[in-house]
């Protein structure tokens, strides 16, 4: 059947304002559609979501109320390594090896040489003594001459008097 | 009145509508994105404190057993208080071990150091040969609590040795706050592990301690 228009042809919309609301029909139509498809792709990933923090939640609550039943040892573990630290800390501080324990072997050994006193304080050693005998005092001086414990050995006082022999005091530095 | 073209009028219409479209569209598209990001960024934190707490747990199971024994070595080794009566006791028992009398002991006053330690110094007064007090001296690095000793003095012009040994003892008050229940806590490192090995072999200071006793009859209250 033939299209029968009445109107006169300059009263209706021309062909490019025609071809325009086509377009925006169509367009109208993409974009409700793009929103339909990604407001449920949203609302699905945020109910997904929501539920994976909730479960997430429940399960820290469930961790929570284990570890609290746990707080003495919590607690004690915590203390054990706060006193290791120190521990650690002290150890580094202060020198283990006493000044004495090392010069126990001429301390310990010294034929013919009195001791008369002897002060060990931190890294230093004082040896008060004496000697009748020159030979006595050389061995004794040699033996503290080989020993590798000492940083330096310093003769504070040598003196000799015919009643008491020799009579000598001793810095050691230990090392 | 104003005379619209009738193109015009049959076009603005559509296109507002159209770009009302599209306006809804983008702010419920950024709306949309914003949501889940942030959704998914508490998501993450949950995991990860959901993590800790798991492997917090795991770790005190873990440490359950041993951590109280151990803590006691610690705690003895570095005490949270004046140690000088345990000093004085483990000296003594040392002392004793090593053939040795201990007199005159004196306590000095607390005193603060660096990095929150506390110390307290003993000195005493021994006598027997060189070789026991070299033995004793020796001894002394192997006790709980910390002993060190800062000077001897050996004077040998009397009859017999006689030794005056100044020693010190470090104490360090106990933490009072323990971290949150979400705080992650780390296991023992093999450093810390050595430390508590070395201060358990140490000698312990033991007390003996008296349960007080039931309360009993008294069958005759006016006898003797």
């Amino acid at each position: 059947m033939a299209k029968i228009n009445l109107l006169p042809p300059d009263l209706g919309p021309n062909a490019s304002v025609l071809k325009l609301l086509n377009l925006a029909k169509k367009a109208a139509v993409v974009i409700g559609l793009a929103f339909f498809i990604f407001g449920a792709l949203f609302i699905g990933c945020i109910v997904f979501l929501r539920v994976q923090i909730q479960a997430s939640a429940k399960r820290a609550e469930g961790l929570k109320s284990s570890i609290t039943a746990l707080k003495g040892t919590e607690q004690t573990l915590y203390l054990l390594k706060e006193r290791t630290g120190k521990i650690k800390e002290l150890l580094a501080k202060e020198i283990q090896e006493q000044p004495l324990t090392g010069s126990s072997s001429i301390l310990l050994n010294y034929p013919g040489v009195t001791l008369t006193q002897v002060t060990a304080s931190l890294g230093k050693i004082n040896i008060s003594a004496g000697s009748q005998k020159t030979g006595d005092l050389n061995s004794f001086f040699e033996n503290i001459l080989s020993d590798n414990n000492y940083k330096s050995i310093k003769l504070v006082s040598f003196s000799y008097n015919p009643k008491t022999g020799y009579l000598f005091s001793l810095e050691l530095n230990l090392k | 009145m104003i005379n619209i073209p009738f193109s015009l009028k049959i076009v603005v219409k559509p296109l507002l509508v159209l770009a009302l479209l599209i306006t809804v569209s983008l702010v419920g598209f950024s709306r949309g994105l914003y949501q889940i990001g942030s959704l998914r960024q508490e998501s993450v934190a949950a995991n990860k404190s959901q993590n800790i707490l798991k492997s917090k747990l795991d770790m005190l199971i873990s440490n359950e057993i041993n951590v109280a024994a151990d803590a006691n070595y610690a705690v003895s080794f570095l005490p949270g208080e004046n140690p000088a009566l345990l000093v004085l006791y483990q000296l003594r028992s040392s002392a004793a071990s090593s053939g040795l009398l201990l007199s005159n002991f004196k306590v000095g006053s607390e005193m603060k150091n660096a990095g929150g330690f506390m110390t307290v110094s003993i000195s005493f007064n021994v006598e027997g040969s060189l070789s026991q007090i070299l033995d004793f001296v020796n001894s002394i690095k192997a006790i709980s609590p910390n002993v060190w000793i800062a000077k001897t003095e050996l004077d040998f012009t009397g009859e017999t040795l006689q030794a005056v040994i100044d020693t010190k003892s470090y104490w360090s008050p106990f933490p009072t706050k323990i971290p949150a229940l979400t705080e992650p806590v780390t296991s023992l490192s093999s450093a810390e592990k050595e430390i508590i090995f070395n201060v358990s072999s140490l000698s312990q200071p033991s007390f003996v301690s008296l349960t007080p006793g039931a309360p009993r009859e008294n069958l005759n209250p006016f006898g003797e």
